[in-house]
């Protein structure tokens, strides 16, 4: 196709204006954040595929409302996001808990269950424990100990205070080792592992 | 407070969380991201999936590309936006946004400029632009009162008369499966047929919608109709939900006052624009409005 084969038209003086559509500050929010925002779709339990997805649904909304960005605050902003369209990705796909074949391949296997995790299995078993949490818990949780985020940008991200955020870590952290014991124990239970 | 990761005794517990570090984003994930929203903002409507279709060649040498006719610094250069343009006059501009591919663009603040050009991106994204005429503008679905004009009939095109196969986006770029519920399947794609939750693909549309409004105004103002731009663009003003598009459609207003002879007119929104967006994109070009005589 030629496009260049249109009738060369006349440039006015005062040139149009360029399109309207506002790429610059998208391309600016996707380079900066796009990485983050992927990653942490992910640990929100939306699977490899699908995390791409949502990723560009997390830029569309933010698209949306550039100019609400405060620049300091796009981390925030764009995390927020995120965490919505991962929680309605989890609705609309519920997460199965313990995947057959981490469980599986580790059926008959050697004894110590950090040594024959490969850390592919391991991050099976990782989704599994998140996705087993209450939200709000993995939510504090993912954004603390995943993405090491600080406890007062968290406040932020979240919209709830920083005594609320301490709390609910705390009990994440319980939750986490309790759900990660009985997911250990059905490992064990499966195969012979100590 | 310390990470679990550091706290913990268990180490099942170590190992879940440090594995936890596979998470990374594909490489390419912000590009081709940027592709699939700039087509889905255009996209509406259906077109073929040609996944494996070579996209059009790069036209050099288009009058807009490059630099630009304009400031060069700070605003996006219209690519390939006179061929577009001809074709959308006749799919009821369905797609305009589509043909405008950033080539280099400085930051507002003067910093380092950053290449967005792909060499395929560019035709990808123009290609996605160029349904063929048949097939019926996905606009007729849109939810709101800027798609849903754009029925009436346009000139024919003036591009040859095969019209260029889609080509997917770049490999491993999902669709953008947000506007296509709400305006037919736009980006072509074999790879992710969902159906997006409908609150997004009431964003995509509306933003594609007021996108779509600003470029006819834009295109009308291009025409060297000065003041179908402001009639379009009084409409944008009145029908646009969200006004995320607002300070283009101002900018574009400015011009199209200018052209038309309002000089005061122009002068006034000039003022009134940058008292308001001092750091615009297009606020370079505003300026000049003011200063030109």
């Amino acid at each position: 196709m030629q496009l260049s084969s249109r009738v060369a038209r006349p440039i006015e003086t005062a040139a149009p204006p360029q399109p309207s559509f506002r790429v610059q500050s998208l391309r600016a929010l996707l380079d900066a954040h796009y990485a983050a925002i992927w990653r942490l779709l992910r640990r929100f339990g939306v699977t490899g595929d699908k995390a791409d997805d949502a990723a560009q649904e997390v830029f569309w909304i933010a698209a949306r409302r550039l100019s609400d960005i405060k620049p300091s605050s796009e981390a925030a902003f764009l995390y927020g996001i995120a965490i919505r369209v991962a929680a309605r990705a989890r609705r609309e796909r519920p997460l199965q808990v313990v995947e057959q074949g981490a469980l599986e391949a580790l059926a008959d296997d050697r004894p110590s269950a950090e040594e024959l995790l490969d850390e592919r299995q391991a991050r099976d078993l990782l989704d599994d424990v998140l996705a087993a949490m209450d939200d709000k818990l993995r939510e504090v949780f993912v954004l603390f100990e995943l993405e090491e985020i600080e406890i007062p940008a968290i406040a932020e991200i979240l919209g709830i205070p920083l005594g609320t955020v301490g709390s609910r870590l705390r009990r994440a952290r319980e939750e986490f080792s309790a759900i990660a014991k009985r997911i250990r124990a059905q490992l064990a239970f499966r195969g012979g592992l100590r | 407070m310390r990470r679990l990761i550091d706290e913990t005794d268990q180490s099942f517990e170590r190992a879940l969380l440090r594995s936890a570090g596979l998470d990374v984003a594909p490489e390419d994930g912000a590009r081709t991201a940027m592709a699939s929203l700039l087509a889905a903002a255009a996209a509406a409507v259906p077109t073929a999936a040609a996944p494996t279709a070579p996209p059009a060649p790069a036209v050099p040498g288009a009058p807009f590309a490059g630099q630009g006719a304009t400031t060069g610094a700070g605003t996006m250069v219209a690519w390939k936006w006179l061929g577009i343009g001809a074709v959308l006059g006749s799919m009821a501009g369905a797609g305009a946004v589509a043909g405008y591919q950033q080539t280099r663009v400085a930051s507002p603040s003067g910093g380092a400029s950053v290449d967005l050009r792909r060499a395929d991106t560019p035709a990808e994204i123009s290609a996605t632009a160029l349904p063929a005429p048949s097939e019926t503008p996905a606009s007729a679905r849109a939810p709101n009162a800027l798609l849903a004009e754009e029925q009436s009939p346009a000139p024919a095109p003036v591009l040859p008369s095969a019209p260029q196969p889609v080509s997917a986006l770049p490999t491993g770029t999902p669709s953008a499966s947000r506007p296509r519920a709400a305006a037919g399947p736009a980006v072509s794609s074999a790879a992710h047929a969902e159906t997006p939750p409908q609150p997004i693909a009431e964003s995509a549309s509306t933003l594609a919608a007021e996108a779509l409004a600003i470029e006819r105004a834009r295109r009308a103002l291009a025409a060297g109709s000065p003041s179908q731009a402001i009639e379009l663009l009084d409409r944008y003003e009145q029908n646009s939900p969200t006004h995320a598009l607002a300070p283009d459609a101002l900018a574009l207003r400015i011009h199209a006052e200018k052209a038309r002879g309002n000089d005061a007119v122009a002068r006034k929104l000039a003022e009134r624009f940058l008292a308001s967006h001092p750091n615009d994109p297009h606020a370079e070009r505003v300026r000049r409005v003011l200063s030109e005589p």
